[in-house]
């Protein structure tokens, strides 16, 4: 009779190699793309400048395809009216949409685990989502989880163009509520840092989806849009909703005027400083009031109320004074149109630590002189 | 290459002032010259007459065979342009190449091609094109430059002045590119293309043609116009 002694030692032998390889190769080697550095452009807060550093994006999946849970990039396309006179909600989310937009390719080559574009397009997707990454470990930090938002569809490059086929829609950055999409057309005019590397930038257009969140309820329109509003509310809520992108944008990147190095002040006599003292007078409140929506320009007094909060940064930190802000925006979710905003600035103080509400106060009533008398601190 | 030939003394007779083929002959070159001569002048005695003679005789040899070669040379290279085998083409182009968003870009690039035609018909090339990228982005400083180098086998028919040709190609493409104060890198790549060219000779000896074609590299697929200047040999 052959023993199965042998045989049993053969299969045993087999098994335990395999358990070896396997537990070796499994804890052994590490995973190669959580180890992966990726050459991008960013801001350094202590030279005060950007410069190509190499950075880990952890929430990136598909490196090619620059998708991840934070978004997924759509490259091209052209951004097609859908409907041209949005009543409702459905309507307005019909109102734009992308069509033959593509899933990109990057290339790029990898060396020693460091991942390097091989063109500028590539260079650029891969740093707009690295930035959008931040923005939302950003978000993240001050109270707003990423599910809030969840995964934001990107449009690079998309086109615009009426009957010639000429793009009109060029060197800008936006946050389209009714996609619920971002879009960073190709820059064809700006010889500055692209928009799209422009990490300040990408945290004010993330802002937008965070406002579209807390206060909209993530609706495709605002409830000004189906509502009957009055302008001057309308219009205190769009200057609300670029100030408080400004902000975030300043406090997350450390820079008041993250948008000089895109976006050249002297040359497009765009002040968006957030440093820079300003008021809100009773000028401003007359533009404000008697200002068509349609034409009032939102960036001034979104200005006031951005280098109005950057003020209080001596007498917060950062990460509490954004974490104030948001719980702000959060009150706002019921927001009617008596919508005032002094009504933010009273919410803004009460979640502001308690030795800094009187400082604030302070600054509030200086500053925003033409709702002063509204404001509950002053009483 | 005979028709080189012909050039060199070509520019050996601009170079000597001598006449082109067909022009009159210069001045005092020729019998005007023996016709002018003043009485006294030759050589004294009957041998001397004869020598002096001679000599004439050889030099005007001599000035005819100078005179048919560049008559000769001057035929061929006005030869009408189904004559000639060589072409020396040099242009510049408009590449719109495929980006990684799935758009396309324009870029400007610039070609060498030397192309050698065959029984009328047939032609074989090869060519050399390059192209920089460095777009204005501020801080941001990127490089990139491509360079190609193809063989290319096709067809090209002359009709009268008249040039239609297609052309099949294969090569490699070059790039290099670099960010920032990163050292540059370089990546091979094959390729394959397409084209097709219509033009025109100019005296014979120059043409002017556009060509358009497709270029085929992995993930990628370029379409490429060009103006060049050909010099038909």
């Amino acid at each position: 009779m052959i023993s199965a002694a042998p045989h049993i030692r053969s299969v045993a032998n087999v098994v335990y190699w395999v358990g070896l390889i396997a537990l070796v190769t499994s804890c052994g080697s590490p995973d190669a793309d959580s180890d992966r550095r990726y050459l991008v452009m960013d801001y350094d807060a202590e030279r005060e400048r950007y410069e190509t550093v190499e950075s880990q994006i952890e929430t990136l999946d598909d490196a090619r395809a620059v998708s991840g849970d934070i978004a997924f990039l759509r490259g091209g396309g052209n951004l097609v009216i859908g409907e041209p006179a949005p009543q409702t909600e459905g309507e307005f989310a019909d109102a734009l949409r992308i069509e033959n937009d593509n899933t990109p390719r990057v290339s790029y080559e990898v060396d020693g685990g460091r991942v390097t574009a091989w063109d500028f397009d590539s260079l650029l997707m891969l740093t707009l989502y690295h930035h959008l990454e931040r923005a939302a470990f950003y978000f993240e930090e001050i109270g707003v989880g990423r599910d809030v938002v969840g995964q934001l569809p990107v449009y690079y490059a998309p086109s615009l163009s009426f009957i010639i086929p000429v793009n009109l829609l060029t060197d800008n950055a936006a946050y389209a509520f009714t996609m619920d999409a971002l879009l960073f057309p190709r820059q064809m005019f700006l010889s500055d840092l692209p928009l799209a590397a422009n990490r300040g930038v990408i945290v004010h257009e993330y802002s937008h989806a965070v406002f579209n969140r807390l206060v909209h309820g993530d609706a495709r329109a605002p409830q000004y849009l189906v509502e009957p509003w009055p302008d001057a509310a309308i219009n205190r809520m769009r200057a609300l909703d670029e100030g408080v992108a400004d902000i975030f944008g300043a406090l997350a990147v450390g820079d008041p005027n993250f948008i000089s190095p895109s976006i050249s002040e002297e040359e497009f006599d765009i002040d968006r400083d957030v440093s820079r003292e300003r008021h809100y007078t009773q000028e401003l409140e007359r533009t404000v009031v008697d200002g068509d929506p349609a034409r009032f320009n939102p960036y001034i007094l979104g200005s006031v109320v951005a280098s109005t909060v950057w003020a209080l940064r001596p007498h917060v930190d950062d990460t509490r004074l954004g974490r104030a802000v948001v719980d702000a925006l959060v009150d706002f979710s019921t927001v009617g149109p008596a919508f005032d905003l002094s009504d933010f600035f009273d919410s803004l103080h009460a979640h502001l630590p308690t030795e800094a509400q009187p400082s604030a106060c302070t600054i509030f009533t200086e500053r925003l002189t033409a709702i002063s008398e509204q404001l509950t601190c002053a009483e | 290459m005979r028709r080189m030939t012909g050039i060199w003394v070509l520019v050996a007779c601009l170079f000597l002032n001598l006449p082109s083929p067909g022009a009159e002959s210069p001045p005092g070159t020729d019998d005007e010259q023996a016709n002018d001569e003043v009485p006294g002048d030759a050589a004294d005695g009957p041998d001397g007459n004869d020598k002096a003679d001679d000599d004439a005789d050889e030099q005007e040899a001599d000035k005819q065979d100078r005179d048919e070669a560049i008559r000769a040379a001057w035929a061929e290279i006005f030869a009408p342009p189904e004559e000639h085998r060589w072409e020396l083409e040099a242009g510049l182009g408009l590449n719109q190449w495929q980006t990684a968003y799935g758009g396309r870009q324009q870029r400007r690039y610039g070609r060498m091609r030397l192309r050698r035609l065959w029984l009328d018909l047939l032609s074989t090339s090869m060519a050399v094109d390059f192209a920089r990228h460095a777009p204005q982005a501020g801080p941001l400083e990127f490089t990139a430059q491509r360079a190609a180098l193809t063989t290319a086998i096709g067809v090209h028919w002359w009709a009268d002045r008249w040039l239609l040709g297609v052309d099949i190609e294969g090569g490699v493409l070059w790039n290099r590119r670099t960010i920032g104060n990163d050292v540059a890198s370089h990546q091979f790549k094959p390729l394959v293309g397409a084209a097709a060219r219509l033009g025109v000779s100019v005296y014979g000896t120059a043409s002017l043609s556009v060509e358009y074609g497709q270029r085929w590299h992995p993930e990628r697929l370029d379409r490429l116009a060009i103006l060049q200047l050909g010099w038909l040999l």
